[in-house]
């Protein structure tokens, strides 16, 4: 299904998309017309919709921890991201899969409001993210810091614990118990009094992932977690991962491997400046959609991939 | 001739050992309340200065205190002209307000233009300055201009504090150690990942002017003793100093206090010296010598003894080799130091030298012939063989056991795997045999 939105009125009318491969050009210009690429799948979806749209009689179960409409954003003149609409259900996986300046470490940041937004508004449990401070964790890119910064790496995870304690308030016995908790759970507390410099690529990628866990939120957005770490950080980092869904939590997972893809998304978000396709890995997976996706630039399929080769 | 004669004189009486020792009890003893106002002058905006500047290094905004630094050239004029006299609170009012505006212009720049960084800095500082040079000449021009020792402000004078100027000074440093000490959490959390920081909702960039106006008091603060040419190195060199010495933030900031605290007070002793000599250089190149020290003996990063480190190593390096080789080779014979060198392909001042250190640690023993390991030393030749098979099995295997961080300081296996590793490790080894 898909939907024709008016400022005040959505309709819903049936389409096949996207089980019904299309030729890249078809895809293109239906990425262009759809105002949304992905169809809500569950009631759960429908309902915020309608409520988001405010014509919702009942009153709500629980509202979708994410919920991202219309956005846009650019830098000075050029979109770099254009009606972004994307619905994701709690326990849920989704890899953000694109190729390199697709906008993917931008949708991130957009939602969450460290980047300035064109046009479209975010979501985070039916309501927006500066009234819940701490809503969601962020795992950046590991290059964004400077690894020789004078602290250790307790220090660092306790700084997760910040957006929650509030301003000017110091952390305290509670605080350090849940440090060494987050410390614990990526096996990295042996490493506590280190200073964060000293470690290796996949320690320091376990240190940013403790003090993610530290903000103890229900929404994590990660960029790129599985780069440049070892085969035990990364399996060890898709075990919590896991972890965490199953205690109904969100993640969003920028992925650069199509390889692992499949293997560790419940759901893919494929994009390039647009959603090109969004919904289960089984599905949206397909070499159709990655070559909408990735255009010319994809010469080697993975073996993961489903639909026909 | 007659000027060479007085000139002369003067530096007599500077070196004369007992006006010295005079001038010194003088200081030290505290007894003169003009000596008391500029030690702590200098306490004071030593301490904050050292305080502020931890963050400032840190958050690579050290050009940032220079502009600011030399910014308030004008704003002290603009101040003066106020009242026409060196009335301190319209001064220091002036000076806060020339530096803000500055960090706002800056601010200002960037955001609205492509240029980076660096040269909006460059642009703002000269221009500030310069106006402020140029007030300063017309000022200097005008009779009242002419009496009020407006030119200490680029130079610094610590014994021209008054007990009032004292005051004030007091009450800013105060406000800025209690706003540090409050926003510690934030300031610390901004500096290292800012990005994360705005992500856990605190307002970084809010942060960020907080700490632009907390520089400027302390850059209010510093103008009388440190004068505004110099001031930037008040901000950086305890701070850049107390960074090679230590990787924790707190020790940092601490060691940075005390450095600028330290520095300040051995500035305003050697002006009390000699009260022409204006301070902040004085107190600049105490600084600088602090730094030196630190660039050539820290611990860690220290030029000197990290060479000597490295030295240390390769002895330790072929001592270990040689152990190996004797054992190996010649386990009970005796060897003499040249065929060791000619085996080792080293020289014979090398080989002694690491023979030396095994003799010490009673590995081997010498005689007129050569020498011979001794019961320790085959026991360690042995740990050294089992070593090298566990690292050769380790890196076999690297990525699939787990994940281990390159340590640059030791090779010594259990250090960098960890017992359990190691035990793991043994286990495979011995099963194999």
């Amino acid at each position: 299904m898909t939907r024709v939105e008016s400022s005040s009125l959505r309709i819903d009318i049936p389409n096949e998309r996207p089980l019904i491969p299309m030729s890249p050009v078809e895809s293109l210009i239906h990425a262009m017309t759809q105002p949304r690429a992905n169809p809500p799948v569950d009631s759960d979806a429908l309902r915020a919709q309608r409520r988001a749209s405010g014509n919702s009689p009942e009153p709500e179960a629980s509202p979708l921890p994410l919920e991202v409409r219309d956005l846009t954003v650019s830098y000075d003149r050029k979109a770099v991201l254009w009606n972004v609409n994307l619905d994701v259900a709690a326990g849920r996986i989704v890899g953000i899969v694109g190729p390199n300046g697709a906008g993917k470490t931008t949708l991130i940041k957009a939602i969450m409001g460290l980047l300035p937004r064109q046009a479209g508004t975010v979501l985070i449990n039916g309501g927006p993210l500066k009234k819940q401070p701490g809503a969601i964790g962020y795992v950046p890119q590991r290059e964004t810091v400077d690894w020789d910064f004078p602290v250790t790496v307790y220090d660092v995870v306790m700084m997760g614990t910040y957006g929650r304690l509030g301003l000017f308030r110091r952390p305290g016995r509670k605080e350090r118990e849940l440090c060494e908790r987050c410390l614990q759970q990526v096996q990295m507390l042996p490493f506590a009094n280190r200073q964060i410099a000293n470690l290796s690529g996949g320690q320091q990628q376990r240190v940013f992932l403790a003090r993610a866990l530290a903000q103890e939120a229900m929404i994590y957005l990660m960029d790129e977690p599985f780069a440049g770490v070892d085969a035990v950080t990364e399996s060890a980092i898709i075990d919590l991962l896991r972890k965490l869904r199953d205690n109904g939590r969100t993640i969003l997972v920028i992925h650069h491997d199509l390889q692992t893809a499949a293997e560790y998304f419940d759901e893919i978000l494929l994009l390039n400046r647009r959603v090109v396709a969004y919904g289960p890995t089984k599905e949206v997976f397909t070499t159709e959609n990655l070559r909408a996706t990735y255009g010319g630039r994809l010469t080697v399929m993975p073996d993961t991939v489903g639909g026909e080769t | 001739m007659n000027s060479a004669l007085s000139l002369a004189a003067s530096l007599t009486g500077v070196l004369a050992a007992s006006d010295f020792g005079t001038q010194m009890r003088r200081f030290w003893s505290l007894e003169d309340p003009s000596v008391r106002t500029a030690i702590l002058g200098t306490l004071l905006l030593g301490m904050t200065c050292g305080l502020l500047g931890s963050f400032v290094v840190l958050r690579r905004l050290s050009l940032l205190g220079d502009s600011l630094g030399h910014a308030v050239l004008p704003g002290i004029c603009a101040g003066f002209l106020v009242t026409m006299t060196k009335d301190i609170r319209w001064i220091f009012a002036g000076a806060a307000l020339s530096a803000m505006l500055a960090a706002g212009v800056i601010a200002l720049i960037q955001r609205r233009t492509q240029l980076k960084q660096d040269a909006v800095m460059g642009l703002v500082l000269s221009g500030f300055y310069g106006l402020g040079v140029v007030m300063l000449t017309r000022l200097q021009n005008t009779s009242s201009g002419n009496q009020s020792g407006l030119n200490r402000f680029l130079f610094g004078q610590a014994s021209a504090i008054s007990t009032e100027e004292l005051k004030i000074m007091a009450v800013l440093a105060g406000i800025v150690l209690v706003v540090v000490l409050l926003a510690y959490k934030e300031l610390a959390a901004t500096s290292f990942d800012e990005e994360f920081a705005a992500a856990c909702g605190i307002p970084a960039r809010a942060i960020h002017y907080l700490l632009m106006m907390l520089v400027a008091i302390a850059i209010v603060i510093s103008i009388q003793a440190v004068g505004i040419v110099l001031l930037s190195a008040m901000l950086i060199t305890p701070a850049a100093t107390a960074y090679l010495l230590t990787d924790r933030l707190k020790v940092m900031i601490l060691l940075s206090v005390m450095f600028g605290a330290v520095a300040g007070v051995a500035g305003a002793n050697i002006s009390f010296l000699e009260s022409r000599l204006p301070t902040g250089p004085f107190i600049v190149a105490v600084l600088t010598l602090f730094f030196v020290a630190a660039f050539f003996f820290s611990p860690q990063q220290g030029l000197l003894t990290r060479m000597h480190r490295r030295h240390r190593r390769q002895r330790q390096t072929l001592a270990d080799q040689l152990v190996r080789w004797l054992h190996a080779v010649t386990s009970s014979q005796t060897q003499s130091i040249e065929q060791l060198s000619q085996e080792m392909h080293t020289s014979d001042s090398h080989i002694r030298k690491a023979v030396n250190l095994l003799r010490s640690d009673g590995l081997v023993k010498t005689n007129v012939d050569g020498l011979q390991l001794t019961t320790t030393g085959r026991e360690y030749a042995e740990m050294l063989d089992r070593n090298a098979k566990l690292w050769e099995l380790f890196l076999a295997q690297e990525g699939t056991i787990a994940d281990v961080p390159f340590d640059p300081d030791t090779d010594d296996i259990e250090q960098v795997l960890g017992v359990d590793l190691k035990r793991q490790l043994e286990g495979q080894l011995n099963g194999v045999h």
